[in-house]
């Protein structure tokens, strides 16, 4: 049996590409030959579907409200177990989920995770509830950032409020949109040396990513960018984080339990 | 014709009594019911074969209004029982009795609010529904400004009309949810279910402003312009709190009000719900190696 590593795909600052790295990210690690899951987490303004250019009939949303079979939700990107679940979009009450809410939401959803390598989150951004209990929830958090102080800004904020509230404190980091290796390494740096300096925890860099012209026009295309053109700046520099995530997971499947977000559901009946 | 529709009107009225009196005891039938649930009568073996009944009392009331009362308000295994008029008058006495007894010892008799007592009950009440449903309740901790001075000035039969004077403003432009009590000399409480600190000042302000611009007027004396002072702080659900602490942080509040020049309202900071809980801000140290690199 495969044993899943949940990733949740965070940024504290909306329009960083947050959406758009999770989605070829997962394009990459699915090429590598592992079996991925991509799940919208971003209830109430769901975009990756936008991203693939599909407009699937049912959402996750229609777990909640009626018996469909959770299967019966999953859209296959790729052959091979590179699958997608759908959110809604223009739904309010699902950006604030309660606690039972969410607690029936992936009780139901159990059965899809068996059989894959990784389930990514793309969590919406800013700091809400859900996004830091799901972030809370998953075993890896991948905060994106970009340069610019107001990015740095809201992703400290984000990782403060879930060490804070959750005691959350191993993040790992992706600088995106940067002008050279220069930009991701001040970045980071500043970025980690206030959390060092005051929360004592060290996140760690899985790379950057270089400002790509390549990348718009892959999402006016509606194709991930790995697909279109994957010699890119950008897509090489996806494929190596890919690479280093495909590492990190070798590194820890040992520790993982036998559902990805298990040790969340508290095993209620529904 | 007309009588006819008289006749209507005040069996309408009637109706309507009846049905708040069966309403009131209700509510007391939902406290006793939920007791029961969490445990008040043990049936183990040293109670076996004992049995007890509880009567309550609804004069005026036949068993038809209450078998549609009943129905309406998911009571329908409660017994009623009715009784004589010859039968009932005595324990109509006894609950009348009761009643008074009871609503003594939760009423100030001066101005016929909660009192103390009521207040600490009901806040104790709000506060775990706020728990259980993930909202927020907020307390004001009120206390009239310079009212020593209206008892020596004009005598203390001026100072409980002024007393009379504010309870009568509390109890008509609080909601109708709200809770209103006297909790001492010249110390009134409000619990205000679902209002965040922001909100539920901007409601003791308006009920300052509205007691302000109506003065009272003792016999033999000029208007007198009487205000208050008070602290505002709020718990919200998700967050458990007592309601010791909160009315501790309430009255801070209120002193602050006092100290800084009274007639106004404070919110408290330390409340567990204040609307700025400062722990997980990024402060401006923070802030300053975020955008330098440099402390």
């Amino acid at each position: 049996m495969r044993k899943t590593l949940s990733v949740s795909i965070l940024s504290g600052k909306g329009g960083v590409g947050k959406t758009n790295l999770a989605l070829n990210l997962a394009f990459c690690l699915h090429k590598g030959g592992h079996p991925l899951l991509l799940m919208d987490c971003d209830m109430g303004l769901a975009n990756l579907d936008v991203l693939l250019g599909l407009a699937p009939e049912h959402t996750m949303y229609d777990l909640l409200e009626s018996d469909i079979e959770p299967q019966s939700i999953v859209v296959p990107i790729e052959q091979g177990g590179f699958d997608f679940l759908p959110a809604a979009s223009g739904l309010t009450d699902l950006i604030e989920m309660d606690n039972d809410t969410r607690e029936l939401l992936f009780h139901r959803l159990l059965p899809v995770f068996d059989g894959y390598d990784y389930l990514f989150m793309d969590l919406g951004a800013g700091i809400s509830p859900t996004v830091l209990s799901l972030g809370a929830m998953s075993d890896m958090r991948v905060v994106i950032i970009t340069p610019e102080p107001t990015s740095l800004t809201d992703s400290y904020a984000l990782i403060k409020m879930m060490h804070a509230q959750h005691g959350v404190d191993d993040f790992h980091v992706i600088v995106n949109q940067a002008e050279n290796p220069g930009e991701v390494k001040q970045a980071f740096q500043r970025l980690a040396a206030v959390c060092d300096r005051f929360l004592g925890i060290s996140p760690v860099l899985l790379g950057g990513v270089s400002y790509d012209k390549a990348l718009p026009e892959a999402v006016r295309r509606q194709t991930p960018l790995m697909r279109m053109n994957h010699k890119s700046p950008a897509a090489k520099d996806i494929f190596s984080i890919a690479v280093k995530m495909q590492r990190h997971r070798a590194a820890i499947v040992h520790t993982l339990g036998q559902s990805p977000l298990f040790g969340e559901l508290t095993g209620k009946e529904y | 014709m007309q009588n006819e529709e008289h006749d209507a009107g005040s069996r309408r009225a009637e109706q309507h009594k009846h049905e708040e009196l069966v309403e009131a005891a209700t509510e007391e039938i939902q406290t006793l019911r939920r007791a029961l649930q969490e445990g008040l009568c043990r049936s183990d073996a040293c109670n076996a074969g004992r049995m007890l009944a509880v009567t309550r009392l609804l004069p005026g009331c036949d068993e038809e209004q209450w078998a549609a009362a009943a129905e309406r308000l998911g009571l329908t295994n409660w017994i009623a029982y009715p009784l004589g008029s010859d039968a009932g008058i005595n324990l109509l006495k006894v609950q009348d009795a009761l009643d008074d007894l009871s609503w003594k010892s939760e009423h100030d008799p001066l101005t016929g609010l909660p009192n103390r007592r009521a207040f600490e009950r009901m806040l104790k009440l709000e506060l775990q529904r706020a728990e259980r449903g993930n909202s927020q309740v907020s307390v004001a901790a009120l206390d009239l400004d310079d009212f020593k001075a209206v008892n020596d000035v004009y005598g203390h039969p001026c100072g409980d009309e002024v007393l009379v004077h504010v309870a009568h403003h509390l109890a008509s432009g609080k909601r109708a949810y709200d809770v209103a009590a006297r909790t001492g000399g010249e110390e009134f409480a409000l619990i205000l279910p679902g209002a965040s600190a922001v909100t539920a000042r901007l409601m003791v302000e308006r009920l300052l402003a509205a007691l302000r611009a109506a003065p009272v007027r003792c016999a033999g004396t000029g208007p007198l312009h009487i205000t208050f002072s008070a602290g505002v702080a709020v718990c919200k659900g998700s967050i458990p709190c007592s309601a010791e602490k909160l009315m501790a942080f309430a009255d801070e509040a209120l002193y602050e009000a006092k100290r800084a020049g009274k007639n106004r309202v404070m919110i408290s900071r330390k409340s567990p719900g204040a609307p700025y809980d400062r722990s997980t801000m990024v402060q401006s140290q923070e802030k300053q190696i975020l955008f330098s690199g440099k402390e």
